[in-house]
Order: structure tokens, then C-alpha cells, then sequence
């Protein structure tokens, strides 16, 4: 009964956070690719810091199970795959800072590595026409005493299927959402912007309960396909 | 609140029971491990497969498989709902093993120029040529299909080899099970063993065609030689030790792969992993530190070519 009324709890959040997705999604359109201001990673295009958000939780994702019932069926019926979601952590991430840094000293980038983690949502708005960041990371210019930060934000990490309604329209993917940018501190102009959005299927079958390899596989190959997509860019 | 739950509750059981029959997979055999008997053996049979054909297959990319795009229709009522979910399960099973066919079928494509050397080569050839360089340096003799085995160790291997879609590299998955005699079947040894062999670095179609598709004769050798040598080695306790899990990169032909897996050994060409599913996998993979400068001091001659023998691992 405990687990029940959790996945409806679950089932319910899920509701409104598609319902409040839904509502934002008229008022703001996503912000687009921006290639890679080369200029902006040059010897003297003054100090960089590297700095991540918040790492997500691994979970697994039901979009499609619209309704309150069919979203507490499919979470009940991957039962088996989210309890093991819930045994993965996103540590392979842990390095990518450090990664990203050795890129940027390759290109006689100053870097700096920001230690702390980044509470993007605690930034304020920021709001202009063309490339710019939709927070305002000015203010972290004299905290952390750089001129532009690579930010990686990481914000869906897991599995999903997707759903119409009751039905599976789809096997179970590993998958990561989330966006990396480079913004300048003077201005808050994006100077580089990666929408991250990848998706990697079992190899074979992928309904192996309890421990899931095949899924498991893909969800650390979509890890390094998702590092792939955040380095690729910013080397030269 | 609690009224709702239980309705909730009560709906679900049967649509759920349907969903997990539904899309659920069958498991085979090829992700079975069982634990290695305990006594050293000291000689083989190897029983020689009922088809003496060797099986070949294109590599397939199943990335864009297990995308079901049916449109469901709802029956009216309990009942229709129930036969609804049903029909579903059905379809997207039947779907999904279409789909992988097709995309098998699809990736054998790349055999066709290849197919009429492929046909003339035969499993038993290949054990014979495999066991005279005496994997794991214990021997083995090879026993028809049908014959009793007098020894008291019995191997069986289903060896199917795969190209890369750009014809540059070979790959075996040996599914091998040992036997002791007397012994029931669970007391075994079973594991799925892949090779990935270093690609060719150019015109791969001429190269494995000349002089009669000697090189794929000698490539399809050299993987069997070492799929058994590890599955030897492992049963005999001397790849016990594992390392630390880590995402491993290599080379499959031009295609960079990624596996999850656990260090088990390196030597001079490749890194051998166990992979999350239990397989033994030999990856090409070049070695660093100690091990790199020990592999420059003893490389082969140049023209040695690829089917030298590896110097010692580590």
C-alpha cells in the first residue's frame, strides 16, 4: 500500500509537472544550437571557469502516460527497471569538469575548475532577444572571478519509455537531457549553447530483471556519448 | 483518498499482469554463467557441431529498434479494455521480433560478395586448424558430433562470426560449454566468449578474398584459437582476478563501440573485459605504462604480420 500510494503521489506530480511544462512551453521557445564563438576560447579571451549543475537522480520516464491511471501502470509495470534506476549513480560524470578543463588548456584557455556545484535555478531570470542565457550568471563574474563559464547542465538522467496512454510505444532506452553553454559574465551572451537530448536502446533484449545488463550497458554508453557531445565542440 | 487507491488498485492488477506478459522478453541462453567446475582438467574432447557450416552475420545496429508506432483501440467496457491490452502485448511482440529480423537481414547484406567463399568453409576445418596451435597449451582432440566422448572433459562450441559494415573487421561470440563426465548439466562451465579483431587497415573486400579468402581462413582460426584459449584459461582458474568496472572504448572495424565492463587482462594487441551480461570479451586495445615499453622491446618482425603470437599478459 506504501509503494502504491508513492507511485500515485508519483503519478500525480508527474500530472502537474507536465501540465506546468505544458503551459511554460507557450511562452518561451527553446533556445537554439549556438556554434562555438571561437574567439572566445582563445589564449587571451581572459579566464573560463568550468562549473556543473546539480546532477539529476537516475530515474526512469513514462512521457505519453498521460493520465493520473495510465502514468500508476506504467510506473507499476517497470517496476523492476525503476527499482533498479534507483541503484545507479551518476558518477561517471563526477570526472567531466576536470575533462572539459584539459580541452580548454589544450586551446591556451586560462581555466579555472569551480569546485562548487552550480544552483542554476537560484539565478535570476534573465530575459532578451537573440543568444542569451535565460538566467542571469553575471553576478558570478566577481564571485568566481572568471570572465566566461562553461556551464554543464545535466537535467534528465535515466531511462525512459515512452507511452500512449496504458500502451508501451516503445522498449526501454537509456537516456540524458539537459544543455551545455558557455556564457560570457559581461553580458550573459551565449557564446556557445549544446542542447543535450541523446537516446541508446539494449543491445539485444532489454528485459533482464533484476539487473538489467543490457540496459544498464547502454545507460553508461549514453554517459559517455553525452561527455562525447559536451567535448567535441570545444576542442579545436 | 484511501477509496481511490483501492480503485486504483483493483484496476491495475489484470492491466498490468497483461502489460508484463506482453512485453515481456524470453531470455537466452547466451547470458547464463555457470560456475566453473572445481578440478584442473588435463585433456579434452571437443565435439564438432551437428552443422558443419560455419555461421556467418553482418554486424547490426538495433538503435532504432523496439519502436512501436501501433495506434491502440480501446474496447468499450472492462472486458474490452482487458482484450485491448492483450492484442497489444501481442502486436508489439511480434513487432519488435520482426524488427530485429529485418535488421539482421538487412546487415547480412554486406556477406553477399563474400558468400561463396563463406559457404566452403567448415567448422570442422576450422577446430582442426584452431586445436593444432593448442589453446591454453592443453591438449585437445576433436570428436565427431555423434560419437561418445571417452575423455573425461567434453567441450561444445557454437562459434558465429560477424563483419563489420565496412568489411574492415571480423568478431566471434563462442558460446562454449565444457562437460565433465557424469557430471549433471549444471555443473558445468558455460560463458559466452567475444573476440573483436583489429580492423584492416585497407581495401578489406580484396584482402579477405585473395588466394581463395586465405585471410578470412586465418582471421577466422586466430578468433577461435583465442576464444577457446580464454574459456580454457578461465575454467582452469587463471582469470579469476577482476578490476575495477569502468566504460570501456575500442575500435570494431572504423566504428568506435562502447562496452561496460570489468579489466580482466591485458597483453600486447587487446584488453580483456567481462562484460555486465557475464561474457569474457577480447577487445583491441593497445597497453600503457610498463606493459607498453615491455610490448615495443619484444614486437615482432614487421613482416610477422597479425597472426604472430602475443607475447605473455598481464
Amino acid at each position: 500500500m506504501k509503494n502504491f500510494a508513492s507511485v500515485y503521489r508519483n503519478a500525480l506530480l508527474s500530472c502537474l509537472l507536465a501540465a506546468s511544462t505544458l503551459l511554460t512551453g507557450c511562452i518561451s521557445a527553446p533556445q537554439l544550437p549556438v556554434p562555438l564563438t571561437q574567439s572566445a576560447l582563445a589564449p587571451n579571451s581572459g579566464k573560463v571557469g568550468v562549473a556543473m549543475a546539480v546532477l539529476p537522480k537516475v530515474e526512469t520516464s513514462y512521457p505519453g502516460a498521460g493520465c493520473l491511471l495510465c502514468y500508476a501502470a506504467a510506473a507499476a509495470a517497470n517496476a523492476s527497471l525503476s527499482s533498479h534506476a534507483d541503484t545507479l549513480k551518476p558518477d561517471d560524470f563526477n570526472t567531466l569538469k576536470e575533462e572539459v578543463a584539459a580541452v580548454l588548456k589544450a586551446r591556451g584557455v586560462d581555466v579555472v575548475i569551480v569546485p562548487a556545484v552550480l544552483a542554476i535555478k537560484d539565478l535570476p531570470s534573465f530575459s532578451a532577444e537573440g543568444n542569451f542565457a535565460r538566467k542571469d550568471f553575471a553576478s558570478l563574474k566577481q564571485k568566481l572571478g572568471v570572465d566566461r563559464l562553461v556551464v554543464i547542465n545535466i537535467t534528465e538522467l535515466g531511462f525512459i519509455r515512452t507511452y500512449a496512454n496504458y500502451f508501451p510505444t516503445s522498449d526501454p532506452k537509456a537516456y540524458v537531457v539537459g544543455q551545455s553553454f558557455l556564457v560570457n559574465l559581461s553580458n550573459n551572451a551565449l557564446d556557445w549553447y549544446t542542447p543535450l537530448d541523446l537516446q541508446k536502446g539494449s543491445d539485444s533484449k532489454w528485459d533482464e530483471p533484476p539487473k538489467f545488463p543490457g540496459l544498464t550497458n547502454a545507460y553508461y554508453q549514453v554517459v559517455e556519448l553525452t561527455k562525447d557531445a559536451i567535448l567535441k565542440p570545444l576542442k579545436k | 483518498m484511501k477509496t481511490l487507491i483501492t480503485l486504483l488498485r483493483g484496476s491495475l492488477c489484470g492491466a498490468i499482469a497483461l502489460l508484463a506478459a506482453g512485453c515481456a522478453q524470453t531470455s537466452g541462453p547466451a547470458s547464463e554463467t555457470l560456475a566453473p567446475p572445481k578440478p584442473r582438467p588435463t585433456g579434452y574432447a571437443l565435439r564438432l557441431a551437428e552443422e558443419d557450416k560455419l555461421i556467418f552475420r553482418g554486424v547490426a545496429n538495433y538503435d532504432n529498434a523496439g519502436l512501436n508506432r501501433h495506434g491502440v483501440l480501446y474496447g468499450p467496457g472492462p472486458i474490452g479494455f482487458a482484450a485491448g491490452l492483450l492484442v497489444h502485448g501481442l502486436i508489439v511482440n511480434s513487432t519488435r521480433e520482426s524488427e530485429k529480423d529485418k535488421i539482421q537481414v538487412a546487415a547480412d547484406q554486406i556477406l553477399i560478395p563474400y558468400r561463396k567463399t563463406l559457404d566452403g568453409m567448415r567448422y570442422a576445418e576450422l577446430m582442426q586448424r584452431a586445436l593444432a596451435t593448442q589453446p591454453a597449451a592443453i591438449p585437445v582432440r576433436v570428436i565427431p558430433h555423434a560419437a561418445e566422448s571417452t575423455a573425461e572433459w567434453t567441450i561444445e562450441s557454437t562459434p558465429v562470426f560477424s563483419m563489420t559494415q565496412d568489411q574492415k573487421a571480423l568478431l566471434l561470440d563462442n558460446y562454449i560449454i565444457v562437460k565433465q563426465a557424469g557430471a549433471k548439466a549444471e555443473e558445468g562451465y558455460a560463458k559466452l566468449i567475444r573476440v573483436v579483431h583489429e580492423g584492416l587497415p585497407k581495401d578489406p573486400q580484396e584482402t579477405w578474398l585473395a588466394d581463395n579468402g586465405a585471410m578470412l581462413a586465418a582471421r577466422t582460426t586466430q578468433l577461435m584459437v583465442e576464444s577457446l584459449d580464454i574459456a580454457l584459461r578461465d575454467l582452469t582458474g587463471q582469470l579469476k582476478n577482476r578490476g575495477a568496472s569502468k566504460t570501456y572504448r575500442y575500435m570494431e572495424g572504423g566504428s568506435e563501440k562502447l562496452e561496460r565492463a570489468q579489466f580482466v587482462r591485458q597483453d600486447c594487441r587487446s584488453v580483456l573485459v567481462e562484460t555486465l551480461r557475464g561474457a569474457l570479451m577480447s577487445i583491441p586495445q593497445a597497453p600503457t605504462g610498463e606493459l607498453a615499453a615491455t610490448c615495443a622491446s619484444s614486437a615482432p618482425a614487421p613482416n610477422a604480420g597479425s597472426d604472430a603470437p602475443r607475447p605473455p599478459a598481464s
